[in-house]
């Protein structure tokens, strides 16, 4: 038994990608020699490798796709002047960050990430000079999280860019910016962000403690960091915030969360949250608290409909027609006079077609875009009413939902809702009411149970504290917030500025 | 992760939030006409007496389970015995409780589901619930509380124009026949306020303050609650109607009309409370299986014995209470009886042994 | 281990989620609005159901709804269960009566059959507690296939009248519930309000019935344990409503006096009982309260002199009611049960001989009106 365990471990780390080097050995002191390893050993097959040798003295090699040409020049012309001249003392004060290297790993790793790498005759070791130049979108506004009143800049896929994006909004040194390297092949820079004092040292030691346990060959967004890093791997909500706004992020660094920035996507994650962060938009902050108190009501709403709306419709229809007022259930019953299926069939023909639409319209280039609103609009929703397909009412009440799981502000809330939707569908239409109300004690539970870095997902309603749900689905004034989430910082009487309605009323009324 | 002292409330006050209104008020209305209200208040000051006893008795060996405070209370055999007892009184409850909503769904909305299939769906979630364990049901018990409190407000002050204040009088009985009967029967329903010894283990002690009046202030504040939904009945059918009754508060709920539109809500209500009735059988399954492994002193909660005990809970239900006529000559014939075991001469017991244990431990020291 | 745990639960609810077994489509049911209930000469139940059409429900039915469809159907059978399981046999979907507005009982079935279709019906779960109870003049079946102005189902039509529109205060509108608690009160009369069909042209009662007929409720029968006891004409009725306390506001009341006729409209109307015992001789004083407005009067009548007018006329027609009620033994005040809640001890002897007792009390009437305003919209008259 031993044994065969024994074997079959060894075999699963060979088979890993990561595990393909070649020996590893010190630079020789040859700069043809170094181009000659290089070029077959390392990089062979590579015809963007640019080896430059300069007055027999200098080797230099770089990859000329992620350098930047200005820089290369000027260390080009540099490296001929000194040569010409004073030869190599000059190097010593090269005028440009540098760095010393003797083994050909490290180099070979500098020159994919964008370095220069000096060789020079009679010399064990090589100069590596950082000059990456990675080619970066512009800032634009997100799409996914548009506002109003809020700022337009959103992050975009240079992690660089995105750290200074929220440095600019927090100068503080507290901010703590911590940096690994994760992704065995793609070697993915992954940034940790917290503000030093405020967030709870257990959690950000947690995460930490996470974020070294991955082991993975490549990091292509920051999703596939979240599925590592959150506390339930199968759950179907989302566990770990994502947000494209940098003063979403900033807003909640400062309330002592952590955010983890991945190079190459525009999305940091941040974390611990709550069901009910999930459910704040940035504007509830940048507008009136009446306004923020009543859409997020809204939203609120908007979330059970897009759960619940046609498992209630299938419902009332068809268990508990006693329960719809006269005159409405006599339409609807009129509405479904010519309908061949059961409102079950009926609804989830309604649904897919829905949701055909949506994938559609993720799909399709903009300007057709348009039509398949329109086809989906006039031709399915009209015709299939005219046609004695389905119902109006399950037009109304699909259009109702789709709508309504746009009222999300997370997206991936959104997504899982329209998931669990399904599942009530299917309860109700076996048990009716009783369904639902089991299908919804059933996630309150599971959602419960839940925690995001240890946090409760449904904190402050489960479990309770009245004094947190001064921002959850009301919005109260900001003087009113002057405390920490429970749980998220270490020292429950940390608050973060004294609670002051008014900065004092001494101006004299003006026409007194 | 420990329960707060009001989670534990919420769990004490929902599970005596769910069940007197049930059935009760026909079986009451008969043996004491108008003067319901009578037995209802000696019931609950019973029932006060008893959780005040039992929350002493727990208070006095905080973090110890149950069962490891019956051992220290009546000794090793008798707290062992006892402690059996109690789980089977749990495993009852979880039984009635279960029957319960099957019957009344089955009854009222789904006559033609077979009754194994809602019967099934209620247990899984109590073997999920027993999964889960009793942190995460306290966190749960709060917001479910509130939607249940809110809903039996709504329903007293929407019956409230209904309601003739001469169906009241007299308000003294004539004379006291079936006034114990009846006392009996609240008694059973708000006796199983004993719960509380088994749950306040699990507060946090190190963190919070002794909140004993809080606790007993709630408690009594859902007790009062759920006499007023009997007491407005009496008003609203009149006693003689009530009598005939099997379903009463199903039927006042259909009387509730708000204005031209708000009629018509007996499937939302029932379906609140159904809510809250299944998380009440949730309690009382995670505690009996809770009880189990205490007792047979098992270091960690296996899935095994809960998906054992969940499958004897369905063989049983089945077996003795397989429709209403069953389930309501059990608990007004026999349970309503041996209930008293558990709400009275047990607690009576433990209390009495705790008393002389502290005096001698007391005039031991001196 | 985990996988292993989760696929038989997920099998598992697949198989129950795939029985639907209480799914009944909406557009699969029968609609029952009304039902109407007789008796035969041969002893048998005739029991008239009406139902609703969806159709003419939508919008787009509306406007094509010149075609009347049959939504009646009378079926004869021993019992009333019996009845409403035949409905099945001609009925393509499936009757529900959750949405029953009205049941109409006809004139014989209130003397003689009353109790078994009162306890079918209460057996009924579907049949709502607040659906209204009304009894026919003659037949019940001539009531729902007759008309109400507005309404396309009958049923609505009759329960709109008696529930919403009621300004006459001639009947209180009764029903299951209110019906069931005077019946499971042994000391206590029931009542419903009467249906009868008049003819189109006038409020002229009709004999033929049928879809000339329009409908009128204008009185209150009493029953004594599912028997009819008596019927009380429409100006019984009202003084009834009178002592109850529960007259409508806006009822209009014409009070002849000398100097001519006086108009008013109630405001609002209590009643407030007080039973004294001597000894086991109860007396009974009756305060009836009114507020009412004047919508027209006589020339040169002060305040006060109309308020007497008023007083005098209210108590007259009370007084008149409670001794013909008094001398043929009608407990329609409800007095046993006030009896009976007030002095517990004295109703326990009283009760063998109550209608000695009742023929013996003594009544006394107190009327207080208040007139609140004037309402009289144009000048008195010029002579």
């Amino acid at each position: 038994m031993m044994w065969k365990k024994r074997n079959r471990k060894k075999d699963a780390i060979s088979n890993f990608v990561s595990k393909f080097t070649t020996q590893d050995t010190p630079i020789s002191t040859k700069t043809k020699k170094n181009f000659e390893i290089l070029s077959t050993a390392y990089l062979a097959n590579n015809d963007d490798l640019i080896l430059l040798s300069i007055n027999q003295q200098f080797g230099a090699a770089y990859i000329e796709t992620i350098v930047n040409d200005k820089k290369i020049k000027q260390i080009l012309d540099y490296l001929r002047k000194t040569s010409s001249n004073q030869g190599q003392d000059q190097l010593e004060h090269l005028p440009f960050h540098h760095s010393k290297e003797t083994r050909f790993e490290n180099i070979v790793q500098a020159l994919t990430r964008g370095s220069c790498v000096l060789f020079i005759n009679h010399q064990k070791e090589a100069i590596v000079i950082d000059i990456q130049d990675i080619k970066e979108r512009a800032l634009e506004e997100p799409a996914a999280e548009a506002t109003i009143k809020g700022p337009r800049e959103g992050f975009n896929e240079n992690f660089k860019t995105n750290i200074s994006l929220i440095r600019k909004r927090i100068f503080n040194h507290h901010l703590k910016v911590e940096k690994r390297k994760i992704g065995t092949v793609s070697q993915t820079d992954v940034v940790m962000l917290y503000l030093d004092g405020v967030a709870s040292e257990e959690i950000v030691s947690e995460v930490k403690k996470r974020l070294s346990r991955i082991e993975v060959d490549a990091v292509q967004s920051s999703n596939q960091i979240q599925s590592f890093i959150k506390d339930h791997s199968y759950a179907i909500v989302p566990l770990v915030g994502s947000s494209e706004r940098p003063d979403k992020i900033a807003a909640n660094i400062m309330e002592g969360k952590i955010a983890i920035i991945v190079d190459g996507t525009p999305f940091v994650l941040y974390g611990p949250i709550s069901m009910f962060s999930l459910l704040q938009a940035p504007d509830d902050y940048y507008d009136s608290m009446y306004i923020a108190t009543l859409l997020r009501m809204v939203r609120f709403g908007a979330l059970f409909a897009s759960l619940l709306l046609p498992s209630l419709y299938i419902a009332l229809t068809t268990f508990h027609q006693e329960m719809i007022p006269t005159a409405l259930a006599l339409s609807i019953a009129a509405g479904r006079e010519a309908v061949p299926f059961p409102a079950l069939i009926e609804t989830l023909f309604i649904e897919i077609i829905f949701e055909f639409l949506r994938e559609a319209g993720l799909r399709l280039p903009k300007a057709i875009g348009n039509t398949i609103s329109i086809v989906g609009a006039l031709v399915i929703g009209d015709a299939a009413v005219r046609a004695g397909f389905v119902s109006p009412f399950v037009i109304i009440i699909v259009s109702i939902t789709a709508i309504s799981s746009f009222i999300i502000p997370n997206y991936s809330l959104g997504v899982s809702f329209r998931i669990l939707r399904f599942a009530f569908i299917f309860l109700a239409a076996t048990f009716g009411f009783f369904g639902m109300v089991w299908g919804l004690l059933v996630l309150y539970l599971y959602l419960t149970s839940l925690r995001s870095f240890g946090y409760p997902y449904l904190a402050p309603h489960a479990p309770l504290f009245p004094k947190g749900l001064k921002d959850t689905i009301f919005r109260f004034p900001l003087f009113q917030q002057a405390r920490y989430p429970k749980f998220t910082v270490d020292q429950p009487s940390l608050k973060r500025f004294p609670a002051k309605p008014n900065p004092g009323k001494k101006n004299r009324e003006k026409d007194d | 992760m420990r329960i707060t002292h009001g989670q534990m409330t919420a769990l004490v006050m929902l599970v005596l939030l769910v069940q007197i209104y049930a059935y009760a008020p026909a079986y009451m209305a008969e043996h004491t006409h108008q003067s319901l209200w009578i037995p209802l208040l000696l019931s609950i000051a019973l029932s006060a007496i008893v959780g005040w006893t039992m929350l002493i008795v727990s208070e006095h060996y905080p973090n110890e389970s149950f069962v490891s405070v019956l051992h220290k209370v009546i000794g090793k055999f008798l707290g062992n015995i006892v402690a059996g007892l109690y789980f089977i009184y749990f495993f009852i409850l979880f039984i009635i409780h279960s029957q319960m909503i099957v019957t009344t769904f089955k009854t009222l909305f789904l006559p033609r589901t077979p009754m194994s299939a809602i019967l099934l769906l209620v247990l899984i979630l109590a073997l999920y619930c027993s999964f889960l364990g009793i942190e995460v049901l306290a966190r749960a018990s709060n917001m479910v509380l509130i939607l249940l409190l809110a809903t039996i407000l709504l329903l007293i002050f929407s019956v409230i124009p209904e309601i003739d204040p001469s169906y009241y009088k007299p308000i003294f009985p004539q004379s006291s026949d079936g006034l114990l009967y009846s006392t009996l029967i609240s008694f059973s329903n708000y006796g199983q306020i004993v719960l509380l010894s088994t749950i306040f283990p699990f507060v946090n002690h190190q963190k919070e303050k002794r909140k004993r009046s809080k606790v007993f202030g709630g408690i009594l504040f859902s007790c009062f609650l759920t006499s007023m939904v009997l007491v407005v009945e009496i008003g609203v059918f009149s006693p003689f109607e009530l009598q005939r009754l099997q379903y009463p508060t199903v039927e006042l709920i259909t009387l509730i009309q708000i204005g031209e539109f708000m009629e018509r809500m007996e499937i939302f209500l029932v379906t609140i409370w159904a809510g809250a009735m299944l998380l009440v059988i949730g309690i009382f399954f995670t505690v009996s299986c809770l009880t189990m492994t205490h007792m047979l002193k098992k270091p960690k909660e296996s899935k095994a014995l809960n998906i054992l005990l969940i499958m004897i809970g369905f063989a049983s239900i089945l077996q003795f209470v397989p429709d209403t006529t069953n389930l309501i000559t059990f608990i007004y014939g026999q349970w309503v009886y041996l209930s008293l075991i558990f709400h009275a001469v047990l607690p009576v017991l433990i209390g009495l042994f705790f008393f002389i244990r502290i005096k001698v431990m007391k005039h031991g020291k001196s | 281990m985990v996988k292993v745990n989760k696929m038989p639960l997920v099998i598992f609810c697949l198989f129950i989620l795939t029985g639907c077994w209480d799914r009944n489509e909406i557009s699969d049911i029968n609609f029952v609005m009304g039902m109407a209930i007789d008796t035969t000469d041969e002893d048998k139940l005739r029991v008239t159901f009406q139902w609703a059409l969806p159709t003419q429900f939508s919008t787009e039915g509306a406007k094509g709804a010149g075609s009347q469809e049959n939504t009646d159907f009378s079926i004869e059978a021993d019992s009333l269960t019996r009845a409403m399981s035949m409905l099945t046999e001609i009925s393509p979907r499936t009757p529900v009566y959750s949405h029953m507005e009205l049941i109409v009982l006809g004139e014989e079935v209130v003397q003689k059959e009353m109790e078994n279709v009162i306890n079918v019906i209460d057996r009924e779960f579907e049949v709502r507690r607040t659906v209204n109870i009304v009894t026919a003049k003659g037949k019940g079946e001539d009531i729902l296939r007759s008309k109400t102005p507005f309404e396309t189902v009958q049923s609505t039509g009759i329960q709109k009248i008696i529930t919403m529109s009621n300004q006459s205060s001639t009947f209180r509108d009764v029903n299951l519930n209110d019906l069931f608690i005077h019946v499971a009160d042994p000391d206590s009369l029931a009542y419903t309000p009467v249906v009868e069909t008049v003819a189109q042209s006038g409020l002229e009662p009709t004999e033929t019935g049928g879809q000339n007929s329009w409908i009128q409720v204008d009185r209150v029968i009493f029953f004594d344990k599912f028997k009819k006891q008596l019927e009380l004409s429409a100006e019984e009725s009202k003084a009834w409503m009178y002592v109850l306390g529960k007259v409508e506001d806006r009822t209009v009341m014409e009070i002849p006096t000398d100097k001519g006729m006086l108009v008013t409209s109630s405001v609002s109307q209590k009643s407030k009982p007080t039973i004294e015992m001597n000894g086991d001789q109860p007396s009974v004083k009756y305060t009836i309260t009114e507020k009412t407005s004047i919508m027209d009067k006589p020339i040169d009548m002060t305040k006060s002199e109309m308020e007497k007018a008023i007083e005098a006329y209210l108590s007259e027609k009370v007084t008149e009611t409670i001794k013909k009620m008094q001398e043929e033994n009608h407990d329609i005040f409800f007095l046993r049960k006030a009896i009976r809640q007030q002095y517990p001890q004295q109703w326990k002897k009283i009760r063998k001989n109550w209608p000695e007792t009742y023929a013996s009390i003594q009544f006394e009437v107190h009327t207080k009106v208040t007139i609140e305003h004037q309402n009289a919209l144009r000048k008195d008259k010029i002579e």
